[in-house]
């Protein structure tokens, strides 16, 4: 036996389903504000490198998305519509995209990208008391350390692991 | 107050309650950021300055990729208001060549860092 849905019945289903949407929308929405807020989303780092500089490149791609992605929701709130997205601005945010990409590959193939300098000073002076030593190399369970002097005086040591 | 709220929201359509809560998320995280950049909260230390290991300076190719983004969104946001919020703006190629040459002068410089530091 079929049922049918009356219209009433289907334009109150209609609005029930669509406050739902809103609801769930709206929830969704205060809560990632919130959570931004409070520092559960944390975005201290959003536009820093692995070195903890911040990254020039992040920072126009974050801008200029950000830009076009308000535009684009006022667009289509005022027409109705998806808008129309113009060569020119598709060609720009490629160039914003691409810039990133370029200054991240950089960033990770030289050490200033990925350390910081207070890592690289304890890098130093890690060899630097390995060759007052007068050692090669040094072997721990998390395996060889930096070396020192090229020319080995005694045959490496296991070293106990730090705790 | 709350009543009163409540025949407010209930006499909108939901494409306006939609329209209102999008609205205000991307309002409130655009305030958010802004503020978390203000403050200190957000990282901008060296973002002008040069990332070679050698001392803080500012790294003059950061200066015109800076200008160039923020005058670009400033334009864009300019006529799209200007537009009556019909479409996108045209943008010309001269806007284009700004753009692309300051990123291209901010990426070329990177490298060319990084390759003389390597050799």
């Amino acid at each position: 036996m079929k049922m049918a849905m009356t219209a009433g019945q289907l334009a109150a289903m209609q609005m029930v389903f669509g406050y739902g949407v809103c609801f769930f929308m709206g929830l969704t929405c205060a809560t990632i504000l919130w959570l931004i807020w409070t520092g559960k989303i944390d975005l201290s780092s959003l536009l820093s490198e692995t070195n903890g500089d911040a990254s020039m490149s992040r920072f126009q791609l974050l801008i200029f998305t950000f830009v076009v992605a308000v535009c684009l929701f006022l667009l289509t709130v005022q027409n109705g519509q998806f808008p129309f997205i113009s060569t020119g601005i598709l060609t720009l945010l490629g160039i914003s995209a691409s810039t990133y990409a370029a200054g991240k590959a950089i960033s990770y193939s030289r050490d200033e990208g990925v350390t910081t300098s207070d890592e690289r000073s304890d890098m130093r002076q890690t060899a630097q008391a390995i060759s007052n030593t007068g050692a090669a190399t040094m072997v721990d369970s998390a395996g060889t350390a930096s070396s020192g002097s090229e020319v080995p005086v005694a045959p490496p040591v296991p070293v106990a692991p730090v705790p | 107050m709350v009543l009163f709220l409540q025949t407010k929201v209930m006499h909108m359509s939901v494409a306006k309650l939609l329209y209102w809560e999008m609205l205000g998320f991307l309002v409130g995280l655009v305030c958010l950021l802004a503020w978390r950049m203000l403050t200190g909260q957000m990282a901008l230390r060296g973002l002008l300055m040069r990332k070679d290991g050698r001392g803080q300076r500012v790294s003059p190719e950061r200066v015109p990729l800076l200008l160039a983004t923020l005058g670009l969104s400033g334009y864009v946001l300019v006529q799209v208001f200007e537009g009556g919020l019909r479409s996108f703006p045209d943008v010309g190629w001269q806007w284009v060549a700004v753009f692309g040459g300051s990123s291209g002068l901010y990426a070329g410089v990177k490298a060319l860092t990084t390759l003389r530091r390597k050799v």
